[in-house]
């Protein structure tokens, strides 16, 4: 119970100190804003359209490879915790695990998924 | 003196009585469970809603969260690091980044209409009495901390369940080449 | 003096003399019961009170933190770099200081002159009028700074300054709880990003994403090395694994995990978005990347937590390969919060000194050193490491004589870091977009 709630006491306080913080600076700071003060900041230029708009494939290619990886790298705690205790079997199974995963990866690799350009 | 001794009174007292303790316990853990479904629900109903795709896709995350906030109520704490890292990390970064792929991002006079909306709600609704329905035959378990949490998830997930430990090995494989082919059908890598 | 009259302090200074003395900062030690007197009838209200209270410095101690640490990258940069920038203003006049006689005032004007400049910096972010451009989505920009840094905030928790210190305690998930909380700062990031509507920020905050995405894989399985060797993920344990090691006052880990250290240090220099690989804010293409609408103190926000993430991946570092809090005297609280600090203060020197020496690397050469290089590595590094405890199982070797793979490590280490012999080979120029 106590972890639980330090935790949540933790995190709202981590919250509070940044609006606490806001709220200060927001007495102290001047507030004048004016139409090209608050235009969006493109190296001096007249902004032109909007910054939303599609955007590559790639990003999304590393977040799917990211997701897998990551649910691997997850999967080896528990085991990496126990491995001192069952030894060779738990490598062994680790082995094939990784086996399949490494091969999966070298496959990316040879087929250029890889390559950020 | 007399500050000292009350507190270490009342310490003792808190400590003594465990059965007093196990229903405060329930108790702070009923309300931490109804706050954090109210939070989930109303982030679902946001993604359902909102019309910027961005924000619902914001809103998700925080249904997210507080799936994890409920791991972290029923004590399993590695559940909801996992939680956070594959779903609000991982998962949430790749919703983002499929929605900056595509190219109507935030159009305010998009209209939220969609074709199978009957469908949709027959079948959510299907489920959802599904999985009540399931839920009911359930007995409920302890809800009290388990000890040595992890290494007892290691022994069991590499002993009694070692099989389908590999197999999510295959299929993280399959996944991986999958989303791989699909995504360089678009590229023309 | 006994510990019994130390606990006894408590009504007088929150318990800061027991902390000192035994390095225990708990509810108890603070000693909030003791101070307000009808506290102790509603135990609830004086937990709550106290963990605020708890919570609130290490609050205060990031902040103070990172004043000193851009403080010390001033002068580490100053001194790489021959900059003369703010390296003298001090409370006393520089000049009178520089140019006096006195060997200890010269010596304090040279290494500690400027630290005047990083409070000034802070209240004139304080001071600094807030502007969010018409065309932000305002709700998700204001979320944005406060989501990353309470991200990093919430790290602190974790780390044991002292023996018996960390105050989430108990927490089975050890250092995993800081990756989990990680996670947030790429949302903060990409929302940061988005919501500014900004070009620049855009692609910072997606070049951002990518890159923290990319170099988390080799970091989490470089720690999971040192997992398999102590078998539990809480950072205390493993302090004390590490004390446990050897003969006398133990072995660091990083003699046994010399590959996991390095993969670790490349990959927390990545993931704190600084040179070598900071893309995400290169200011020669991107202005200054995903915070750039961002100004007063929604920027200082951005710049206290990346400090403040520095920090803490070097704390995490000095705690899981370089013995952490033990080292002599550690038995004393003080003494052992020292002993961190000065651990973490030098892979934070390491960090400065590699930003301040190398150049920026192309977002395509960092991608893919992430993912051909670093996970591959740290894959080996696992497997080294399994072969190594089934040694220790099977043999009956002693962990403490494993470190003679030291030598050997490095030796293979040198050999996949050996330049290749150059070919002469046409550069191929390929038209490369900003995206």
């Amino acid at each position: 119970m106590n972890t639980t709630g330090y935790i949540l006491v933790f995190l709202a306080v981590g919250i509070l100190f940044v609006i606490g913080n806001y709220f200060l600076s927001s007495l102290l700071r001047p507030f004048r804003p004016n139409a090209k003060k608050l235009a969006t900041y493109e190296c001096g230029e007249e902004p032109f359209g909007t910054a939303w708009v599609q955007y590559n494939v790639r990003y999304y290619l590393f977040a799917v490879f990211f997701v897998i990886f990551d649910v691997e790298a997850l999967f080896l705690i528990p085991w990496a915790v126990v491995l001192k205790s069952l030894g060779a079997f738990a490598f062994v199974e680790m082995l094939i695990f990784l086996f399949l995963l490494f091969i999966a990866l070298i496959h990316v690799w040879k087929k250029g998924g890889l390559k950020w350009v | 003196m007399r500050f000292y001794a009350a507190a270490d009174e009342d310490h003792k007292a808190q400590k003594g009585n465990i059965y007093e303790n196990r229903i405060r316990l329930l108790m702070s853990n009923s309300v931490l469970f109804y706050s954090l479904a109210v939070l989930i629900i109303s982030c679902a109903f946001a993604v359902v809603f909102l019309r910027n795709i961005f924000h619902a896709g914001l809103f998700l995350l925080g249904a997210f969260l507080g799936v994890a906030g409920i791991y972290i109520a029923l004590f399993n704490y590695f559940l909801a690091a996992v939680q956070a890292l594959v779903y609000s990390g991982a998962i949430a970064v790749l919703i983002l980044f499929g929605i900056m792929l595509t190219q109507r991002h935030y159009r305010k006079e998009d209209p939220s209409h969609n074709a199978f909306k009957w469908i949709a709600f027959v079948l959510s609704f299907g489920i959802a009495g599904f999985l009540v329905d399931s839920f009911r035959s359930l007995k409920p378990g302890s809800i009290f901390p388990v000890k040595h949490l992890l290494y007892q998830m290691g022994m069991a997930l590499m002993q009694t369940y070692a099989i389908p430990f590999e197999v999510i090995s295959a299929l993280l494989l399959v996944a991986l080449l999958g989303a791989f082919s699909l995504a360089r059908e678009k590229e023309d890598l | 003096m006994t510990l019994q009259a130390l606990k006894h302090l408590h009504r007088f200074d929150g318990g800061l003399a027991y902390f000192l003395a035994t390095g225990k900062l708990k509810i108890s030690t603070l000693g909030i019961h003791y101070q307000i007197p009808w506290l102790h009838l509603f135990p609830l209200a004086a937990w709550i009170i106290s963990m605020f209270v708890m919570s609130g410095i290490v609050a205060g101690f990031v902040s103070v933190n990172v004043m000193a640490l851009v403080w010390l990258e001033r002068k580490v940069s100053g001194l790489i770099q021959n900059r003369m920038g703010p390296m003298m203003i001090n409370i006393l006049q520089p000049k009178m200081l520089a140019s006096s006689k006195n060997p200890v005032l010269k010596w304090i004007s040279v290494w500690f002159g400027g630290w005047l400049q990083t409070m000034a910096d802070g209240v004139k972010l304080l001071l600094k009028e807030d502007i969010i451009p018409v065309n932000a989505d305002k709700w998700v920009f204001i979320t944005a700074p406060i989501c990353v840094f309470t991200a990093s905030l919430m790290g602190y928790a974790l780390i044991p300054f002292a023996p018996q210190f960390p105050i989430i305690e108990n927490l089975n998930i050890g250092f995993l709880f800081i990756f989990a909380f990680g996670s947030y700062t790429v949302i903060g990031i990409l929302m940061a990003g988005w919501s500014s509507n900004n070009k620049y920020s855009l692609l910072g905050g997606m070049r951002s994403a990518a890159q923290l995405i990319t170099y988390e894989i080799p970091m989490l399985l470089a720690l999971l090395g040192v997992v398999m060797m102590t078998g539990t993920l809480k950072m205390e344990k493993i302090v004390n694994f590490q004390r446990s090691l050897g003969t006398h006052h133990g072995h660091w880990l990083i003699l046994y995990q010399p590959l996991g250290f390095l993969i670790f240090l490349i990959a927390g220099i990545a993931e704190t978005n600084r040179t070598p690989f900071d893309m995400p804010e290169a200011e020669s293409e991107l202005v200054s990347g995903f915070n750039t609408e961002y100004s007063g103190f929604r920027f200082s926000l951005f710049f206290l937590s990346e400090f403040s993430n520095m920090f803490l991946s070097c704390a995490l570092g000095a705690t899981l390969f370089l013995g952490g809090w033990s080292g002599p005297g550690s038995s004393y609280g003080i003494i052992a919060f020292l002993w961190l600090m000065i651990k973490a203060y030098g892979l934070v020197l390491v960090f400065m000194w590699i930003r301040w020496t190398l150049p920026r690397v192309r977002i395509d050469q960092m991608m893919e050193f992430g993912w051909k290089v670093l996970t591959p590595l740290a894959l080996l590094n696992i497997l080294w490491t399994g072969g190594e405890i089934l040694l220790v199982k099977i043999q009956g070797y002693q962990h403490q004589y494993l470190y003679i793979w030291f030598p050997i490590s490095l030796l293979v280490l040198a050999m996949l870091f050996m330049p290749k012999p150059k070919k002469k080979r046409e550069h191929k120029l390929k038209f490369a977009p900003f995206l």
